[in-house]
């Protein structure tokens, strides 16, 4: 028999599949959900202060922010404050908080008894955390500017 | 057979460029191949799962750079996968960069060990029995990475003469002459 036969019969092992390939679909399906929710999470907020300071620079009334402020009228004032600092101020912060713990990665090496942080360079996610923080912030200093400006 | 394979490819590629679960369909059908290609060539079952992670690894993070020219996506799998044992043989060990960095590597090694302790052992028997299969595959890799990789695409994996010209970006000539020193080459090594 030639080598060319040889090789084109010789019975060849097929391996079994590995118990990773399950892990491993998971992983990459699941990659690219908390830039997803993160964009989600800060998306909505953003479009709701934009509509905002859109009505309050054209006083051009919006439907919609009109539907808001109808709808949301009949709230007790501690419910509707407490509903507009989480969505203005929560979900951008929980938005920053999964983006950074997705580019994270925290290691303890028993052995040297050190406990590392490492940050993985990826920008979506990055732009992402720092968009969610500077959100939050916005909303922090506006109250904190209403709240001592409007006490003089 | 996986349901994709009703649907065009070229379609099915372009939606898995921003669709996961899609690509998650391409992983589960190609997965056995390109697993068993690598297995094939290096004869480690845990070098293997490595090596194979690291292909899909990479294919999920530059699917979105990948242009259909008409040519089957696994080809495409096959290459990275080439590639990636390149790297191995020219190192003579494995470093998994993208598995590493995304820390799987390090969190699963304990459960690795377990999980495949005995997978490991199914198939250290399995390769055993295929003891012509592991003299063969020895001998094979004495050659250098370039003839063993021409050498296993055609006739462990079956591979057409165009689709590993696609696979190792070269002509088809080059590819059957490629084919023709490594048997020169592997025909020198059996008495």
């Amino acid at each position: 028999m030639n080598l060319v036969d040889y090789l084109k019969t010789i019975p060849k092992p097929t391996p079994t599949e590995s118990g990773e390939k399950e892990k491993l679909k998971i992983f990459l399906v699941t990659a690219r959900k908390s830039s997803r929710i993160g964009l989600l999470l800060i998306g909505l907020p953003s479009l709701l202060i934009s509509l905002f300071i859109l009505q309050a620079l054209s006083h051009f009334k919006l439907g919609f922010i009109q539907w808001l402020g109808g709808n949301t009228f009949s709230f007790p004032t501690p419910v509707k404050a407490m509903l507009i600092f989480v969505f203005l101020v929560g979900f951008p912060m929980i938005a920053m908080v999964l983006n950074l713990l997705s580019l994270s990665h925290f290691q303890f090496d028993e052995r040297s008894r050190e406990f590392r942080i490492t940050f993985r360079i990826r920008w979506w996610n990055i732009v992402i955390a720092l968009a969610g923080g500077a959100l939050a912030t916005f909303y922090i200093l506006h109250i904190l500017a209403d709240t001592l400006l409007g006490g003089r | 057979m996986p349901a994709y394979k009703f649907k065009n490819e070229e379609e099915l590629i372009s939606i898995a460029k921003n669709n996961p679960r899609v690509f998650g369909e391409l992983y589960d059908a190609y997965y056995p191949r390109i697993f068993g290609y690598i297995f094939r060539i290096t004869g480690d079952h845990a070098l293997a799962c490595d090596i194979t992670a690291e292909t899909f690894l990479k294919a999920w993070l530059k699917i979105g750079s990948f242009q259909w020219k008409g040519v089957s996506i696994s080809s495409w799998f096959f290459k990275i996968a080439t590639n990636e044992l390149n790297q191995y043989f020219r190192k003579k060990k494995y470093s998994p960069q993208i598995l590493r960095d995304l820390s799987f590597f390090e969190e699963k090694k304990p459960k690795v060990d377990s999980c495949f302790g005995n997978e490991n052992n199914e198939v250290t028997a399995k390769m055993d029995k295929a003891d012509e299969f592991m003299q063969l595959r020895r001998k094979l890799n004495t050659l250098s990475p370039k003839y063993q990789a021409a050498l296993a695409l055609r006739y462990f994996e079956e591979l057409s003469i165009a689709e590993i010209s696609h696979i190792l970006g070269k002509k088809e000539n080059t590819v059957k002459s490629l084919l023709s020193r490594g048997l020169e080459k592997l025909r020198i090594l059996f008495p």
